[in-house]
């Protein structure tokens, strides 16, 4: 039955999957809106990764205008168990799709990894808003 | 192969066929070209017959050849006792000195034309992707072995079996020239009977006409069957007409047997044995020779539905499957190539009158005279003519469900005799008409008026003809990357390996297996399985949940609402329990409709197998599990790709007391991640089910993620020749 149906953790995680919660350690909001779920300042996910050769780190974001405007271009740094691997710079508004190869050395295999996703700027307001997510997670 | 081996497999099955030909029509008709037609079709049903018996050697074709040759000087065989009428129309059409000459000059020329082209390498693409592949089956397998994995091996292959009587002596080019043989018979018979309905400039008119047609020309000098068949039709249309003027009763089983072969040549043909029989019942008013004519052309048609029938469940094949549901073709597969063929690229049916005679843009072009063909309803007026046009009717009836150009070649030898008798009406206008038709035909001028690409002779290969140069630099020249593909698959896979292919190849040119992804379900499957394991949108990433109050089933039915063009699929199927699967157990029944024969992969533990309706979604499909016991559930769990957002579905719960009840009207649906390791794991599964090697073109969609990841995949580059890439799965 491989993913969360049993409340074991996956290498890959949509934010309208029943399960996503689980896949959640922190910095996201409490709950989706349909298929989409908004990050705050700083979040982090967890991912059961098995055994495999070579790995890419994917999400599927967007930055919607509003919050975007208010910013401006923003920096996002992903850490992989805390070691830092990869900076990514979004210049427009919009949908992103982040694909990008992680350091084997940096991975535990058969072992859940934590992913933190931070991005420098933030929109203000009564809660500060980072970008929206859809889906991230570890994929050949 | 040599010339004299090329030229001694052609000439010799033209001889048998002649044989067989002369001793069943015997005096009640002399021509060679009706004899060698109706002996054509009685050794295409020899040969099926040495198939069926796993005879098929080329000692056992010289023998039977050897056996049969005689017979053509067996009492009997004689000349025609009922020599031609010529209804001399008093002189009117006589043909003078002068156009005897110049209709001599000109067949004579492009005959040579098409005998050095039809002695060639053969490179038509249906004849080297699969009319001569069977055919080289055959004879390596020495017979009929059932082929389930290519839908063209179902389509009646009368023909084939006098290519592969050539084949076994002088391989592919001999085959081409036994075509070639028909294209000499067709315009031969027309002549003949101009001559007999007392139009012989009529008739020879139209011979030429037909003879130097560009779309007639590229398939009568190829392994193709078109041509055969507008020779069996026009040589059935000859007998009937002599059978109607002299009524010698031996003329009735080869009426039957040539309009059976009709069939046998190409499913176009299927008219054909009604056309006769009402034919011959008009005429005579006697239900026995009616009875003859059917009882002669059931052996003919009866052996292609008994094979197709035993092979693949569809007397028909490939076609009618919603008739005859079967696991080897799909009807939304026959759905989507039937309807392709009925406009092409085409947008309108007004288009076609250019694109047949002038553009090209129907894959070859008749001529331009053709767009003189609605002149061919002024010979109304004549009997002659009233018969010609019945008959163009009845062997053009399919032309709207393939409107290829090719498909016009049957019926296009009675509208020609028709515009023939036309334009005979006004002197030399015939002469001067087949003057344009030769020069616009002349290979180096097509070009000069079609669009790019257009299908006809371009040259005379002389030197390939007689082998003088190398063949293979000629088949890469013709064939492009396809052939070096087969070639590289020939030289770097073991005899017996299986190769997968998205895209067509010239698998007459390989002896290994070859599974092109459209040719079948089963190959379908393959190419969706390796698919599904790297594209967007066919990946296994859909969830759909039904939940319900726990409680014990005797089975359980997911049933499908909606009407739509998507196809339901299930890669996955699991009945839960208390957040735990409900242990799948061997005794289980599952059962599909449609498409039953691959619910079991649903059920396989594999995210990348899959069971697909085959048709569009209506309401009324489902998919049933019965238990034959009592299991205790609370959800059930389809996991599928999200290719097939127009389905609804519900499910309905087996109680213990027998009766179905609604357990959730609708599904949660959600996403999951594709599990790691799909690419491996279709390799795996395409192993497990007997391929051993890929082939890839870099133009194909996801050839960059088979080169770039074969780590992944667990495949290894073997070879790679202009722009083709063999794999081994490793």
């Amino acid at each position: 039955m491989g993913e969360a149906l049993l409340g074991t953790l996956g290498n890959y995680v949509y934010m309208n999957q029943p399960e996503a919660d689980t896949y959640i350690v922190g910095g996201m909001r409490a709950k989706s809106e349909g298929p989409w779920r908004w990050a705050l300042d700083r979040p982090m996910l967890r991912f059961y990764v098995p055994e495999a050769a070579r790995l890419k780190f994917q999400m599927d974001l967007t930055f919607p205008e509003k919050e975007f405007h208010e910013t401006g271009p923003v920096t996002l740094t992903l850490a992989l168990n805390g070691q830092v691997f990869d900076r990514v710079k979004v210049d427009k508004a919009g949908s992103e799709r982040y694909s990008n190869s992680v350091p084997g050395e940096l991975l535990r295999a058969n072992a859940v990894n934590v992913v933190a996703i931070t991005p420098d700027k933030i929109a203000g307001g009564d809660e500060r808003l980072g970008f929206v997510m859809f889906s991230a997670g570890f994929a050949e | 192969m040599g010339p004299a081996a090329i030229l001694f497999g052609a000439v010799f099955t033209v001889a048998v066929a002649t044989a067989l030909g002369s001793r069943i029509l015997g005096s009640a008709c002399g021509e060679w070209p009706v004899r060698f037609i109706v002996g054509a079709a009685v050794l295409s049903l020899v040969v099926f017959g040495l198939c069926c018996l796993g005879w098929v050697y080329p000692w056992v074709f010289l023998a039977v050849g050897v056996a049969l040759a005689p017979l053509a000087y067996a009492r009997g065989s004689g000349g025609s006792v009922y020599p031609h009428r010529s209804r001399d129309r008093k002189g009117a059409e006589r043909l003078s000195r002068l156009a005897k000459a110049a209709f001599a000059l000109i067949l004579a020329t492009y005959f040579l034309i098409y005998l050095l082209n039809a002695m060639a390498p053969e490179v038509s693409p249906d004849g080297s992707a699969y009319h001569l592949s069977f055919v080289a089956f055959y004879l390596r397998q020495h017979g009929f072995h059932p082929i389930t994995w290519n839908l063209y091996a179902s389509l009646s292959e009368g023909v084939e079996m006098l290519f592969l009587f050539a084949f076994a002596f002088g391989r592919h080019s001999a085959a081409a020239l036994v075509h070639f043989a028909f294209l000499v018979a067709l315009p031969w018979t027309m002549y003949l009977h101009g001559r007999r309905v007392g139009f012989p400039l009529a008739g020879a008119c139209a011979a030429a006409l037909v003879f130097l047609s560009p779309i007639v020309g590229i398939d009568g000098i190829s392994a193709y069957s078109d041509v055969a068949l507008a020779a069996v039709a026009f040589a059935l249309f000859y007998l009937l007409q002599l059978w109607s003027d002299e009524r010698p009763p031996r003329l009735l089983p080869a009426i039957g047997l040539l309009a059976g072969f009709a069939y046998a040549v190409k499913y176009t043909g299927w008219l054909a044995p009604a056309y006769a029989i009402g034919f011959v019942f008009c005429k005579s008013r006697r239900m026995r020779d009616a009875a003859v004519v059917a009882a002669s052309a059931v052996p003919m048609i009866a052996p292609w539905m008994i094979k197709n029938w035993l092979w693949v469940r569809n007397p028909l094949a490939p076609f009618f499957n919603q008739y005859f549901r079967n696991s080897f073709v799909t009807i939304q597969f026959e759905k989507e190539y039937t309807d392709y063929f009925k406009l092409y690229d085409l947008t309108s049916r007004w288009q076609i009158p250019k694109a047949i005679t002038i553009s090209s843009q129907l894959q070859g072009v008749l001529g331009p005279v053709f767009l003189l063909a609605p002149l061919a309803l002024l010979a109304l007026r004549w009997r002659a003519g009233r018969q010609l046009l019945l008959a163009a009717t009845v062997f053009g009836v399919n032309y709207f469900s393939n409107i290829g150009t090719r498909f016009l070649i049957p019926p296009l030898p009675f509208v020609a005799m028709t515009m023939g008798m036309v334009l005979a009406s006004v002197p030399l206008l015939p002469l001067a008409v087949v003057l344009v038709h030769a020069v616009l035909s002349w290979p180096s001028v097509i070009p000069r008026y079609t669009l790019p690409g257009s299908v006809h002779i371009m040259k005379v290969p002389w030197k390939d003809a007689l082998r003088l140069r190398d063949v293979d630099y000629f088949m890469r020249n013709r064939l492009g990357n396809g052939y070096a593909a087969v070639r590289m698959i020939e030289e770097r896979t073991p005899p017996r390996a299986t190769v997968f292919s998205f895209r067509p190849l010239p698998e007459a040119y390989t002896s290994r297996r070859v599974l092109i992804e459209y040719e079948s379900a089963g190959n379908e499957l393959l190419g969706r399985i390796l698919r599904g394991a790297f594209a967007p949108g066919v990946l296994p990433t859909w969830r759909l949940r039904f939940d319900f109050p726990p409680r014990p089933l005797a089975g359980i039915r997911v049933v499908q609402t909606a009407s739509g063009r998507d196809l339901w699929s299930i890669h996955e199927l699991r009945i839960v329990s208390g957040g735990i699967e409900v242990p799948r157990d061997p005794a289980w029944r599952l059962t599909a409709d449609p498409f039953p024969w691959t619910i079991g992969n649903a059920f396989d533990n594999s995210p990348l197998t899959l069971w697909r309706t085959g048709e569009a979604i209506h309401p009324g499909m489902y998919v049933e599990v019965n238990f034959h016991k009592t299991e205790q559930a609370d959800s059930v769990l389809i996991e599928t790709s999200p290719d097939q957002s127009q389905i609804r579905l519900k499910l309905e719960g087996l109680n213990a007391d027998g009766r179905w009840s609604l357990l959730a009207a609708a599904p949660v649906i959600s996403d999951a991640a594709a599990p790691l390791g799909l690419r491996r794991a279709a390799a795996r599964e395409l192993e497990r089910r007997g391929i051993g090697y890929l082939l890839l073109f870099d133009d194909e969609f996801g050839a960059g993620d088979f080169q770039a990841n074969q780590d992944l995949w667990g495949i290894r580059q073997v070879g790679e020749t202009q722009g083709a890439r063999l794999y081994q799965l490793l």
